[in-house]
Order: structure tokens, then C-alpha cells, then sequence
């Protein structure tokens, strides 16, 4: 049996030819980041760099509070601008709802690209698993995040309780450089349930305890029927987008220039 | 020094070109010297015709007993250091005995030059394709000017091209099949295989395909043979179970490959293996070579997949 | 040795991170200047990392995590060098090139996912390509790992139904396959490292293996999401392939794992149009896995699938889930003969759950499930195992816990069997379990059938099972328990004479099974539970119906013969107190011999029982109290028991005993609303003779301690003569009272009187309450008004 190669077969077009680079670019960014060892530097003097579009969001809750359908609802915007509304209905259209209970295993990602000023970032939104013997790898992901977003059942006040340990568990595990002013989103999720009769976190309970821990924005949502949704995602993004502008940079401890140019002439390794 | 290049400094320039330089695909090649220089790429059968022009140093003549330009084929051992052995041997006879006052060019034509092998840079043996203009002189010595080409031969898909199969293994211990898609392979083509294990009771650490490049010079006692791995290519990671089936996708293009060269004028021969090493957590290697045959592919045409 | 390897671990993996974060950063500044082909080096440079086989999955995942955030970087690269028109299928042969597996492998399926969103090929292409290609990596946690980033960035781009990636009809069926191939094969190599290294680090490795089960599980999750996996879908192919693996790979932690994983991950009305094929792969696990657990997990989903909304319930009927449950827990227990009975418990546990949730109205089904448990238990004996025993606990709690209604559980007619293997000390903790509902909910139980059914359930706590009394029990908790069989013996009542009768007496039947040191606690309420219904009929005309039916009398023949029976405690205190109770009721139902006979039996536990003084004084007490209330007694008979009275005072052992109960006895001689009942005489008798007694008792006191004792009791017996005086007794002069005073008031005053505040205040108020009665004027003024003091 041969493995078909369907793919890759036929490829006989030239190779990208850029393997040259400008030496000047390179030696100037170099002596650039020599200067700047390891420190935080806002965004104005950084190298542009396409990693700085790339913005880590991460949900977490109880299980069963909806937090694989809050991001399963959120719409991409590939398209902006007039016919973004239309776009996003059709998203909605499409996406079908699943009322039941459906357990999220380890983490899981989305993608979505969001238009923020003029700029387009890439947000990665994490899923994780509100059910702990699902999560047995642990929350390495945590790192790196620019947005924690914290979700619970407004119909259920154990998932309300555990919003604090959610949020301790994830400034203890993601250690941002500045846990105080890390930005997280609340969202009481379920509003729709019952007609809110079954609700029992009020809405003034929950805006209290968000401005108890340093004013996290707040919203509620229903993602069954795509309530509130939306906004929700874009204070995140924002927020994302803010906490993304710093970021640390990372440098080698020994930089041989020598050994640069001549790794760099001998080839790459493929 | 000066003055001694001074004094043996040629009386005259003599510059080789050939007609059709500038649509003539040029290709890389790397001089005795490390150089790396551009040279025109021929093929057998083709036309190699152009000018030569001598050229004295202005206020001196060039008295000669009259100027060839030779076309030759090469083969020069290594360990046979200046020996050349001509397999093709062609001369144009350009001028006849007397004195060059200024620049004097001269047309050259060999037509359908008859070039079997291909230009060939090995580690013990090199073939290379040369225009040698000779200004005979009586006693100061002749002068002589070089102009190398690189010469390629195509060949069409082999209309026989049949996949290499195998069962091998050391009894009660390993036993693997493996799978190359083909035989014969051109320098661009991508090796597709598998290797499927039948039975494992070794742990094995990895699997890689390695490339080998067997050059063989000489003959009889004097036989110099020369093994090069020229790609290891990793296959597998990890210790395999029985049952499992591992693909092979090798792109031939980034390694420096040349065409198969079967026993070229008696001087030499270069063969390729693809070698399958497998190696155990205790660094023993397993292995078993498998000889396979490239060509150089003619360009735009299809190859049977 | 194990801290170091920690240690050690933690080095390797700051190396690890080193080496990433230095390659990572040149990759960062050939991606700056567009260099692709250092952009490759470096990449591949830092993929190398991943090649460790030094890291736990723990730490290796927390390098993996930083390889995978530098690889999003470098995917966006990817995508706008394919945006700025290079050719995605060069860099994806481009990413071959690279020499070492691990690092060609990520480098190939992130180019893959820039490939597929590229859309320059069918997206089931390349996933089969890179799916196919990813095999070369044999090593477990290396390949999961890979595999696992595989699936990461494929995620949102499997050729869904609605997916921008949607290709023809086999759309879905292509995206399916291919996370089912990928899920097989991590599986394999899951389950390959149980079986690699040596035999001495399997606890280690397993814990490893318990590390990396999300990385394979999280497939399953995946299957989950897409959309276009329906129920036909999943019945079809997506449920017998993964259970095909599931059920193949004979590995008990991944099999319990990842039926774990199907239960959770997929909806709950697709495990009801699928139970027979769930069900079915069960039997065919591993001997040693805990289909307890998955099957309950299971029951338990459903369940509250069940609870979530009625409209979802015709399903369950629909496709018969209670029998197709059943049958399946039969055949596992069947198939796993080694089951230990906890296990047996737990599934039918479950069982029991899920039928009364699903089908409350069925009464059958739960008797069913409780029917095929006490077979499965049959032959075992009473069960000994801690956990089992809780089990049924659970198991026997559930129907209490549905129905808030022990009725309705006493209708499961093997409810009873099961707790017929429970051994003695959990018997008993059914039993409480069982009270506290009832008392929770108030349950009524009404009948004397069901209050049979009842006390047969809970007969660990009425009577020593075995017949032998257990000693070691606690003193506190057996006071407790037997407590709640009194309030429970309360609660039992019905508004139906007759049938209240026959409660009584099945209550008894058992009650007096119990031993003497439960009739202690027993015994009251029913006595009391008795003399409610005798007050319920002391209203009503005397038997129409001849002699079955229930009289005052019959129920009073019965609580004799029920006080009777502390006597073989024995309990005279305790047994005189309930006689003169009952003596009470029948003076209120006019049945003089009955209240006489209760009084005499009294009278024979006073004098033959009770022989420590304080008892006889307060029996005495009480007795007098009855007495005193008594209407119903005849002059004769009155007189008789009277008489005794009086005489038992006089023989109490200390004097102010004695005058205490003499002046006491003076009230049977006065009965405010009876003219028949006022013996002016007799009265003053007696509180003459206190006196007398008080006098002997303080010279007693004189003699024994050389000073006299306090004049408490001629103040007591002031303030008796005050009384008779007050309700006009004709033989309490004005001048008695006054004698009495001024002799009170010289003891007082003697010097050889101890002096006693409390007297001296008791006595003060006394004159302060005549001052005040004076002072009234009227009528009661007038009386009093005589008095000097």
C-alpha cells in the first residue's frame, strides 16, 4: 500500500525565494532589544510585531453554566463594517443552540477576529472544563492570558459562591505581573431560564461583588437566545486589547552576534 | 613577485564565448578551489559553438605555430592527482602558424558533440566538460586558456518503474516491511513509503531514512569506494507496537543529489541507497539499504505517479 | 531519591524553557524581517524542545503550552505570507524538509491549519494527510501531545455542517472520521504506556497515564461539538466506532475513563435513542473496571434529564430505558463475578433513582429494582462491608427521599427484604433514616396494617434483633434512637376510634418485644398515645354496637396490662406516674372501679416499690395531687384511698416530710367546687397535726444540734391556714391564725433559733400579703381585717 499523497505530490512551482534578509534591519533590531533587557515596555516602543495582535481570553465557571455556549455563540467578524449585522444573524441562524449539558474536557479554543479601532486582533478564546476530574492536566494555558472572563448560573447560587475561588485559583495559577488590576468580565449567564423566575442571584448581588473586586465589568447574558452576548465579547476584547499593549519581552541571556551570522549563513535545518 | 608576473604574464587575452550566453541556462558550480562559480549547462547532442578571441597586449605581437580549440570529456582520480583521462576528445583547428597584431576573433562550431555523462563532483573523482584554446608557440610554450561547462543529461520517467517491498527482520525479535513507492527516483521527486511492523520485541528509540551516495572509483586492487550519507531523515519517534504502520515522505529537493552514475568509462560508478537504521533504547542499529536509482527528470514532463 | 528526581524534573524543565524562549526569540526577529527560511530554522530549533523525554505530562504540558503560544505566532505569519501570495503548498512541503520528526510534525500542522483555511484544498485532505502523517511519532506522551495539537488547531476548521469549510454531502462524515482516527490512535498510545517501562514504576506510570487522559478524552469532546453529528450520526458511527475502541483496547483506566467521557460529552437525549448499544458494550469491559460508577453516572444523568422537564419524559417510555437498564445492570453483574456486593448496591441504587424519577407513578418498577437486588444479595448473609451496607442506606432512602412518604414506600413489598441483609448497627441507622422522614415530612400513617409494615422495618431499633442486647452500644445514641420510636409512636394516629385501637395495639404487640431498657422510653407515648383516644371517646355515648367496639374501658384494661409490664424493669416511679395518669382519665370518664383499681395499683407500687424516701415523697406528692383532683370516687372509696394518703404522709421518714404531706393531705378535705368535699374539720386536723410535727421536728433539730431549727415550716403552715381561712373554712379562726403568728414570731425572736434570711423574708411577705388582703377592703378586708400582725 502507498500513502497517498494527494496534497503535496504534484508541487513543482519554486520555493519561496526569501532567503535573504536585510542584515540592517537585523543588526538594528538586535541592538534595539540588547537595550531593553527584560522590561515592560508600552506599546509605542516596541517593534512592530504581529504577536501583539494575538490576544488570549480564558472562561472559566462552574460546570454546566454555559460557558462552551456563551463562546459557541459568540459570532466571528471576519466581515465589518454594514454588513457585520447581517453576518452575525446568520451566525446565529446557523449555530444551533443545544440546550443540554454538554461537558467540555481539558481546553479548547476558538479563534475569532474582531476589529478593535481600526486594528484587527485575533482573539483565542479558551473553553475550559467547569468539571474538575476533566481537567487533569492542569491550566498551564492560563499563562499568558490578557482577559479572564468569569461565568456562572444566575439560577444557581453555588456557581455564584464560586466565582471568587475561580478567580483566586486564576491569578494563583496565571500569575499576571499585576494581579491587581487584571482585567476579568463577569457574566450571569441563563437569564432566559424559566422566564428569570428561577433565578436566584439577584442582579444587584453580583454588580456588588464585581465592584468589590475592583469594578470587573458585568454583564448578563442568555447565550440561548443570544442575549447580551455580543457585548459581553466586546468589552473582553477591549479589555483584551488594553492588558495586551504590555507585554514582556523576552531576551537571551548571551547574544553572539558571531554565532548569529554564521548559524544564519550555514542554512536552515529543513 | 611583480616582476615575475610581469615576465610570465601571457602576451595576450584570450576569451572564450559562447554564442548563445545570454538565453543559455546557467547553473552553479564549485571549482576546485571552494569557488562557486556560473557556468553554461549543456546537454548531449547539443551544438556548443561561439567565438574565441586573442587579444596581444597592446605593442606586442603574438607569434604562434598555429591555434586549435579542443573540446574534451575528463575524468580525473583524485588519488591519480593531474591525470587526466579524456573520454571525449574534439579539435577545431582555428588558425594556421603566424602573428596576431591585434585582436583577431575566431568562430568555433562542434555540432551534436556526442556527451554521455554528466558533469560530476565527487570526493574521490570529478568528470568535467572543458573548451581548451591552445596558441602553440615553439619555445616560449604554448598558452592555453580553459572554459568550463556543466553538462546535464535528461532522461524520460523510466516506462518500468517498480515499487521496492520488503520483508526483513531478525528472527523472534523485529520483523518490518517496508514500502518505497518507487525504484527510481528523479532529483526532485518525493520517496512515499511506509513501514509496517509485524513484530516488535525490541524497544526501539527511533527510525530514521538516510540518503547514502556510494562512489566507486578505480578498479580491481585499486578500487576506491566512498560512502556519503548525504540525508538522515527521521521517521519514527518512539517505540512502536505490533500492527503499526509509519509513513514515509521524503522530498529529495533540498539535498544535493546527482543522477545515478553506472559505471562511467570504466573509472567510476555513484550509487544511491536509501538505508532504513533503526536504533534501540540500547543504541544498537538496525538497518537495511536499499539501492535506488536517480535521474534527472527532462523537465515539463510528467512523471506517472 | 523521590524529591531529587522533582527537583531534577524542575531543572529540565527551566532548561527546556530556555532553549524554547532563546529560539522563539530569534524565530520572532526573522518573522519581523520576513526571513521564512530562518523563521523555519528557529521554529524547528525550539520544537526540538519538545523532544524531552525527561518531563512528567505535567511539566511537559507546561512546555508544550509555551511552544504552542509561539506557534500562533508563527501560523499568523503563515497566514499572511499565504495572504501575500505565496503558495501554501510550498510552505507546506517547505516544513518537511526539517529532519527531526517532532518538530516537522507541529511545523507541518500548522501550516495544515493556515492550508485549510487557505481553502487551497479540501480541508478532508489535508486533515487525512496530517492525521496519517502524525503516526511517525510512536512515543506516548510525545504523540499525544502532538496529536492533541492536531486537534487543537484543526478544531474550527473540520468540514462541519455551517462551517466555512463545508464541502460536499460527506461533509460531516469526513470531519468525524477524521477526529475518530486521531482519537484511535491517541487511545492506542494511551494505552500503549501502561505497558512500557518497568513493573516497578506502574503507580507512577499510571499516575502519568491519569495526567494525559483529557488529551484523549478531549476527542471525544470534539465529536461533542459538531454540529452535524446527529442522533443518526452518532448511532450510527460515531458511538460504535469510539465504543469499538473503547471495548478493543481491554485497558481498565482507559476504558472507565472514557465511558466517563461519552456519558458526559454527549447529550442526553442521544444516550436514550442509543441505550441498547451503550448498554451492550458494558459487559464486554475489562472484569476489573468500575462500571458501577459509569453505569450510575449514566443513570444519573438521566435522571436529571428526567427531572429537568416533564416533556422529555415520553422519551424514556418511548424507548424503554428502565428495561433496557435493567436488563443491562443484570448482565454486568452477571459477567463480573467478582463484583463486590458495594457495587451490586450502588448500580441498583442508581436504578432506583432513576426509575423514580422517571417513572414516579411506576410503584412496580422500584419494588422491581428492589426484587432483583434481594437477589443478587440472596446467599450472602448479612452484609459486613462498611460501603455496601451505606450503599443500601441509599438505596433504601431513595423511595423516603421521592415520595417524602414512607406510605408509599411500605408498598414496596421487597423493601423489607433488603434491609434484611443489613447487619444490626446499619438496621438500626435505616430505621433512623426512616423516623426522620416520617417526622420531617409528618407523614400519617393510619392504619394498624401499615404501622405493622412499619415496625417491622424498623424493628432494629424496637427490639434486640438475635435476641441478645447489644452492649456496647452508647448510652447517648441509644437514648437518642429510642427517643425518636417515642415521638414516632406519637405521630401515629388516627381519627378513627376503631382503627386507632387496633394502631394501639399493634404498637404494643412490638413495643413490648422491646426489652426493659426500651419500655423505659416506649411505654409513655404509648400510654399517653392511649389516653388521647380515651379522651376522644369520653364524649360519646356508650357503645351502640355491643362489645366490639372500642370503649374507654377496653383501652383501659389494655394500658394496665401495658403499665404492667414496667414492672419488669422495673419502673415504679415510672409506673405510678402512668397509673395515676390513667386513674385521672377514667375519673374524667365517670368509671369509678377503673379509677380506683389504677389508684390502688398506685397504691400497692407505693408501698411495695418505692423505698427511697425522696421517691415516696414526690409519689406521695403526686398521689395526693391525683387525689385531690378525683370526683368520680364514692364517700367509701374516697375514704378508703384518703385514708391511706394520709397515712403514708404521716410515715414519710423525715419530719418535714411528714408535715409537708400532712398539711397536703388537708387539701383532700376541701375541694373548692365540691360542697360534698368540704370537711372543715378534718382540715383543720390535719394542719394541727403538721404542726405538731413541725414542733417535734424542731426539737429534734434542738436536740440533735443544739439550737433550733428554722421556722420555715410553721411559716408554710401559716400561709395553709391562710388558704382554708380564705376559702372560708369555718374552723380556721381568726384567732388560730393569730396564735400561729405570734408564735412564729417568738421562735423567731429566740436566741436559740438559727437565724435563716430565707424564713425571715418568706415569713415577712407572708405578713405583707396579709397587710395587703386588709388593705383591699370588701369583703376579703373585712376577713382579714381582724388579724394583727
Amino acid at each position: 500500500m502507498v500513502v497517498a499523497n494527494k496534497t503535496t505530490g504534484q508541487s513543482s512551482s519554486v520555493r519561496p525565494n526569501r532567503l535573504e534578509s536585510s542584515d540592517q534591519l537585523r543588526s538594528l533590531s538586535l541592538s534595539l532589544s540588547l537595550s531593553l533587557r527584560s522590561i515592560r515596555i508600552p506599546r509605542p516602543y516596541t517593534m512592530p510585531s504581529r504577536r501583539r495582535t494575538l490576544l488570549k481570553v480564558i472562561i472559566l465557571g462552574d460546570s454546566g453554566v454555559g460557558k462552551t455556549s456563551l463562546m459557541n455563540q459568540y459570532p466571528s467578524m471576519r466581515d465589518h463594517g454594514e454588513s457585520y449585522t447581517q453576518f452575525c444573524f446568520l451566525l446565529y441562524v446557523n449555530k444551533k443552540f443545544s440546550n443540554q449539558y454538554k461537558a467540555t474536557i481539558g481546553a479548547d479554543f476558538l479563534t475569532k477576529e474582531v476589529q478593535f479601532e481600526d486594528r484587527l486582533f485575533t482573539l483565542q478564546i479558551w473553553d475550559t472544563a467547569g468539571q474538575e476530574r476533566f481537567q487533569s492536566l492542569g491550566v498551564a494555558f492560563y499563562r499568558g492570558a490578557d482577559c479572564c472572563v468569569l461565568v456562572y448560573d444566575v439560577n444557581s447560587m453555588k456557581s455564584f459562591d464560586n466565582l471568587n475561588n475561580w478567580r483566586e485559583e486564576f491569578l494563583i495559577q496565571a500569575s499576571p505581573s499585576d494581579p491587581e488590576n487584571f482585567p476579568f468580565v463577569v457574566i450571569g449567564n441563563k437569564i432566559d431560564v424559566d422566564g428569570g423566575n428561577s433565578r436566584v442571584v439577584s442582579e444587584k448581588k453580583a454588580r456588588a461583588w464585581c465592584a468589590s473586586k475592583g469594578n470587573i465589568p458585568y454583564f448578563e447574558t442568555s447565550a440561548k437566545e443570544g442575549i447580551n452576548v455580543e457585548e459581553a465579547f466586546q468589552c473582553i476584547a477591549k479589555n483584551a486589547v488594553k492588558s495586551g499593549e504590555e507585554d514582556e519581552i523576552y531576551l537571551p541571556d548571551v547574544i553572539d552576534v558571531a554565532t548569529v551570522g554564521q548559524t544564519r549563513s550555514s542554512g536552515c535545518e529543513c | 613577485m611583480n616582476y615575475l608576473i610581469g615576465a610570465f604574464k601571457p602576451s595576450c587575452n584570450i576569451s572564450i564565448t559562447f554564442s548563445d550566453a545570454k538565453t543559455r541556462k546557467q547553473v552553479p558550480f564549485k571549482k576546485e578551489n571552494g569557488q562557486t562559480v556560473m557556468l553554461p549547462l549543456f546537454q548531449s547532442q547539443e551544438n556548443i559553438y561561439g567565438k574565441i578571441s586573442v587579444e596581444p597586449v597592446p605593442g606586442k605581437k603574438v607569434e604562434h605555430n598555429g591555434i586549435k580549440v579542443e573540446l574534451l570529456g575528463q575524468i580525473e582520480m583524485y588519488f591519480d592527482r593531474g591525470n587526466f583521462y579524456d573520454f571525449t576528445s574534439l579539435v577545431r583547428e582555428l588558425d594556421i602558424p603566424g602573428e596576431i597584431y591585434e585582436k583577431k576573433t575566431f568562430p568555433f562550431e562542434f555540432s551534436k558533440v556526442e556527451m554521455p555523462y554528466e558533469t560530476y563532483n565527487g570526493v574521490n573523482v570529478r568528470l568535467r566538460y572543458v573548451l581548451k584554446v591552445t596558441i602553440s608557440r615553439g619555445y616560449a610554450g604554448s598558452i592555453v586558456e580553459y572554459q568550463d561547462f556543466v553538462v546535464r543529461n535528461y532522461s524520460p520517467p523510466p516506462p518500468i518503474n517498480n515499487s521496492i517491498k520488503m520483508e526483513v527482520g531478525i528472527e523472534d525479535c523485529l520483523h518490518i516491511e517496508f514500502e518505497y513507492n518507487k525504484s527510481k527516483y528523479h532529483l526532485k521527486d518525493i520517496i512515499i513509503g511506509k513501514i509496517y511492523f509485524l513484530l516488535v520485541r525490541i524497544k526501539i528509540k527511533n527510525m530514521d531514512l538516510e540518503i547514502r551516495r556510494r562512489e566507486s572509483t578505480g578498479s580491481g586492487a585499486n578500487t576506491h569506494v566512498e560512502t556519503e550519507t548525504l540525508a538522515k531523515f527521521e521517521l519514527m519517534d518512539g517505540a512502536p507496537v505490533r500492527g503499526e504502520s509509519i509513513p514515509i515522505r521524503l522530498f529529495l529537493s533540498p539535498y544535493e543529489l546527482t543522477p545515478t552514475h553506472k559505471n562511467i568509462n570504466n573509472k567510476f560508478s555513484v550509487k544511491y541507497y536509501l538505508n532504513l537504521v533503526l536504533v534501540d533504547e540500547e543504541d544498537r542499529r538496525y538497518f537495511k539499504q536499499q539501492e535506488i536509482t536517480i535521474y534527472r527528470l527532462e523537465e515539463n514532463s510528467s512523471v506517472p505517479s | 531519591m523521590m524529591a531529587d528526581g522533582h527537583e531534577d524534573e524542575e531543572k529540565w524543565l527551566a532548561a527546556g524553557i530556555a532553549g524554547l524562549q532563546q529560539n522563539a526569540f530569534y524565530m520572532h526577529r526573522a518573522l519581523d524581517s520576513n526571513n521564512l527560511r530562518d523563521a523555519l530554522k528557529y521554529s524547528a530549533q525550539m520544537l526540538s524542545e519538545l523532544r524531552t523525554s525527561k518531563l512528567s505530562p505535567h511539566k511537559y504540558y507546561e512546555l508544550y503550552m509555551r511552544a504552542f503560544d509561539e506557534l500562533r505566532k508563527l501560523e499568523m505569519f503563515f497566514k499572511e505570507e499565504a495572504r501575500r501570495g505565496c503558495s501554501v503548498i510550498d510552505l507546506y512541503e517547505l516544513v518537511q524538509h526539517a529532519g527531526n520528526i517532532l518538530p516537522r510534525l507541529y511545523l507541518l500542522c500548522t501550516v495544515g491549519s493556515v492550508y485549510i483555511k487557505s481553502k487551497e484544498a479540501p480541508a478532508k485532505d489535508v486533515l487525512k494527510d496530517l492525521v496519517e502523517m502524525c503516526r511517525g511519532i510512536q512515543h506516548p506522551v510525545r504523540g499525544l501531545f502532538l496529536r492533541s495539537y492536531l486537534s487543537q488547531v484543526s478544531r474550527d476548521k473540520l468540514p462541519d455542517i455551517g462551517s466555512e469549510y463545508e464541502g460536499d454531502a460527506d461533509t460531516v462524515t469526513d470531519a468525524v472520521e477524521f477526529v475518530l482516527q486521531n482519537f484511535t490512535e491517541m487511545n492506542k498510545l494511551w494505552v500503549r504506556m501502561q505497558h512500557q517501562g518497568p513493573a516497578r514504576e506502574k503507580e507512577k506510570r499510571e499516575k502519568e497515564r491519569s495526567e494525559l487522559r483529557d488529551l484523549v478524552g478531549k476527542n471525544l469532546h470534539v465529536l461533542g461539538q459538531i454540529e452535524g453529528v446527529d442522533l443518526e450520526m452518532y448511532k450510527e458511527t460515531v458511538l460504535p466506532r469510539v465504543l469499538e475502541q473503547v471495548v478493543n483496547c481491554k485497558d481498565e483506566i482507559a476504558q472507565f475513563y472514557l465511558m466517563d467521557c461519552i456519558i458526559q460529552v454527549f447529550p442526553d437525549e442521544y444516550h436514550l435513542q442509543t441505550l441498547d448499544i451503550l448498554l451492550g458494550a458494558c459487559p464486554q469491559l475489562q472484569p476489573s473496571v468500575d462500571i458501577k460508577t459509569v453505569l450510575s453516572q449514566l443513570m444519573e444523568r438521566l435522571s436529571n434529564y428526567a427531572a429537568s422537564s416533564t416533556e422529555v419524559l415520553p422519551e424514556f417510555l418511548q424507548v424503554e430505558a428502565f428495561s433496557k437498564l435493567s436488563n443491562a445492570i443484570g448482565k454486568v453483574i452477571e459477567a463480573q463475578v467478582d463484583m463486590p456486593t458495594v457495587g451490586v448496591v450502588t448500580l441498583y441504587s442508581s436504578l432506583l433513582k432513576f426509575t423514580l424519577h422517571v417513572h414516579p407513578d411506576r410503584l412496580d418498577y422500584a419494588d422491581q429494582v428492589l426484587g432483583a437486588c434481594v437477589k443478587k444479595l440472596a446467599g450472602k448473609g448479612k452484609i459486613e462491608d462498611n460501603k455496601a451496607t451505606k450503599q443500601i442506606v441509599a438505596l433504601l432512602s431513595a423511595p423516603l427521599d421521592k415520595y417524602n412518604d414512607i406510605v408509599t414506600a411500605l408498598k414496596l413489598s421487597n423493601y423489607p427484604h433488603v434491609m434484611e441483609y443489613l447487619d444490626n448497627e446499619t438496621n438500626k441507622v435505616m430505621a433512623t433514616v426512616i423516623i426522620q422522614s416520617i417526622m420531617k415530612n409528618k407523614t400519617q400513617i393510619s392504619t394498624a396494617e401499615k404501622v405493622e409494615a412499619l415496625f417491622e422495618l424498623i424493628k432494629g431499633l424496637i427490639k434486640d434483633l438475635d435476641g441478645t442486647p447489644d452492649d456496647e452500644v452508647d448510652e447517648d445514641d441509644f437514648k437518642e434512637e429510642q427517643n425518636s420510636v417515642a415521638r414516632l409512636i406519637q405521630m401515629l394516629c388516627n381519627d378513627d376510634p376503631e382503627e386507632m385501637f387496633k394502631i394501639i395495639c399493634t404498637v404494643r404487640k412490638h413495643v413490648l418485644t422491646g426489652g426493659p431498657k426500651r419500655l423505659l422510653f416506649t411505654v409513655p407515648p404509648l400510654v399517653f398515645s392511649s389516653l388521647k383516644l380515651v379522651r376522644q371517646l369520653q364524649g360519646q355515648d356508650e357503645n351502640p354496637f355491643g362489645d366490639d367496639t372500642t370503649t374507654p374501658k377496653k383501652i383501659f384494661q389494655l394500658l394496665n396490662q401495658t403499665i404492667e409490664a414496667l414492672s419488669s424493669i422495673p419502673a415504679p416511679d415510672l409506673a405510678l406516674r402512668l397509673y395515676l395518669q390513667c386513674a385521672e382519665a377514667a375519673n374524667d370518664c365517670e368509671l369509678e372501679p377503673v379509677a380506683y383499681e389504677f389508684f390502688t395499683q398506685a397504691y400497692i407500687l407505693y408501698e411495695e416499690e418505692i423505698s427511697d424516701s425522696k421517691a415516696q415523697v414526690t409519689a406521695l406528692h403526686l398521689i395526693i395531687g391525683t387525689l385531690q383532683r378525683m370526683h368520680v370516687f364514692g364517700v367509701e372509696n374516697r375514704d378508703t384511698l384518703t385514708h391511706k394518703a394520709t397515712g403514708y404522709s404521716a410515715k414519710l421518714l423525715k419530719k418535714p416530710d411528714q408535715c409537708r404531706a400532712v398539711y397536703a393531705c388537708a387539701h383532700l378535705f376541701w375541694v373548692d367546687d365540691q360542697e360534698n368535699m368540704k370537711d372543715g374539720e378534718r382540715v383543720l386536723i390535719c394542719l394541727k397535726r403538721a404542726l405538731r410535727i413541725a414542733n417535734a421536728a424542731q426539737q429534734m433539730s434542738n436536740a440533735a444540734r443544739g439550737s433550733t431549727g428554722s421556722s420555715t415550716l410553721f411559716v408554710e403552715i401559716l400561709n395553709k391556714y391562710l388558704y382554708f381561712f380564705e376559702k372560708g373554712n369555718p374552723q380556721i379562726t381568726v384567732a388560730s391564725i393569730q396564735s400561729l403568728i405570734e408564735l412564729i414570731t417568738n421562735e423567731m425572736q429566740s436566741e436559740s433559733t438559727t437565724p435563716d434570711p430565707a424564713t425571715d423574708a418568706f415569713f415577712a411577705s407572708t405578713l405583707r400579703y396579709i397587710q395587703f388582703q386588709k388593705q383591699k377592703g370588701g369583703a376579703v378586708g373585712e376577713k382579714y381585717e381582724p388579724i394583727k400582725a
